[in-house]
């Protein structure tokens, strides 16, 4: 059986029409009080994000927490998440992100957070040359410079999808509501 | 050798430290290559403006020669997979098979973005010449499983210069890239273009942003004023 996320583009995410718990991860780049001080709307981005870690925890799926620089971490309620800190933009360089979700399986990548142009973008790229199957949860992410929105979000779909898809927070929540969570293992 | 600049450029006078020293500078000319900007190649198959990928070409000539001339160290990128495919992610494979430009199927340049084709090879305007690096590439970024960084700091260079298409595409990725390793970034906004005028637009804006979040965006006649104040251009 497959599955995908609603109304996505430019192609029907995830391009193999799997969904799971055990290959699922929400990364949240920019996920530091530094970068959410200077984008726009952070708070209703910080809201939908929080949402939408619950639902990838609900069906077993696994949430990355990204801080940039030394700055704080913003909290989530209600859910953990493995925080993972970079030195730089990237959330891949100079961070154990890729062999945390290589070494467990994790192959597609929900995108959000904080400085969709910077953060947000530089993870998102190197996600996908990297092989992850992404989608960018436009709605899920403050901009930096609203002018900027359009071709954030462009970029991506351009080509048939050069670094992945986009799609919207509701459509991701009612997807994950029909995934079955992953049996939680059984303890003697 | 006496050091360049600052040159103008946005949104502060590049470099940072004021300066460069040609011989720690690398100008890294990103895929200039006929599947990207050459008749017949992907971009065209895929139905773009080609007017738009080779806008920059004719720019970064003129650009290409003065940085040989100053010394600096030359890199070229392609982008391109191994006949075999086994370096090509699946899923990057699928994206471009849905839009009829499948990696590794023939086209009217030879097997769409694969090593050794000649759609994959650099157009003859930037063509490399006996000496300069070529960096091979699987992705859009030129440091992800290459070796670029290793090439960069073996020759101990600091600043880098980039020109190439797409601006959005594989020009930022790598000079985000390479800002995240420390190396002070200039892009020439005239020697760069991408398959959609907006897209480079904001993709300009967004090295810009921020007090500069990815380094800074010149014209190119800048940095040949600089060049030839210096001395290093011959007539």
């Amino acid at each position: 059986m497959t599955a995908s996320v609603h109304g996505t583009e430019p192609y029907a995410w995830p391009y193999d029409g799997r969904i799971g718990g055990g290959h699922v991860a929400l990364v949240l780049a920019g996920w530091d009080e530094g970068w959410k001080a200077r984008a726009a709307g952070g708070g209703t981005v910080s809201q939908r994000c929080n949402e939408l870690a619950v639902a990838v925890a609900s069906i077993g799926g696994t949430v990355f927490a990204l801080t940039h620089r030394g700055s704080p971490a913003l909290p989530l309620t209600g859910v953990g998440a493995t925080v993972i800190a970079v030195p730089v933009v990237d959330g891949f360089y100079g961070t154990p992100l890729d062999a945390a979700l290589r070494g467990v399986g994790l192959t597609h990548l929900l995108v959000a957070g904080h400085g969709m142009e910077a953060a947000v973008h530089s993870t998102l790229r190197s996600a996908n040359d990297r092989g992850y199957e992404c989608l960018l949860i436009t709605d899920a992410c403050s901009l930096l410079d609203p002018e900027l929105g359009t071709a954030s979000v462009k970029t991506v779909t351009m080509s048939g999808g050069i670094f992945g898809a986009i799609g919207c927070t509701q459509a991701v929540l009612d997807a994950l509501a029909e995934i079955d969570p992953i049996p939680t293992s059984v303890t003697a | 050798m006496t050091p360049v600049g600052p040159i103008e450029a946005q949104p502060y006078a590049w470099p940072y430290d004021a300066s460069f020293e040609p011989e720690r500078t690398a100008l890294i000319n990103i895929d200039w290559q006929t599947d990207f900007c050459g008749p017949g190649g992907y971009v065209d198959a895929m139905g773009y403006d080609l007017g738009l990928t080779r806008a920059g070409l004719a720019p970064t000539v003129k650009v290409l020669e003065a940085c040989r001339a100053a010394g600096m160290l030359i890199i070229h990128t392609r982008e391109g997979h191994l006949p075999d495919l086994s370096d090509c992610p699946p899923n990057k494979l699928w994206r471009s098979q849905q839009i009829g430009a499948g990696i590794g199927d023939d086209g009217p340049c030879g097997r769409i973005l694969v090593r050794g084709e000649p759609g994959w090879d650099i157009v003859p305007e930037v063509y490399p010449i006996d000496g300069e690096v070529i960096i091979d590439k699987p992705g859009k970024g030129a440091f992800y499983a290459t070796e670029l960084d290793l090439v960069l700091r073996t020759r101990a260079i600091t600043h880098i210069i980039l020109t190439g298409i797409t601006t959005d595409v594989c020009v930022h990725t790598t000079m985000r890239e390479a800002n995240d390793r420390g190396y002070e970034c200039l892009l020439l906004e005239d020697c760069t273009g991408a398959t959609d005028v907006g897209n480079y637009q904001a993709a300009l804006k967004m090295v810009t942003m921020q007090g500069g979040v990815f380094g800074a965006v010149a014209h190119s006649r800048a940095l040949l004023a600089s060049l030839a104040a210096r001395g290093s251009v011959d007539a």
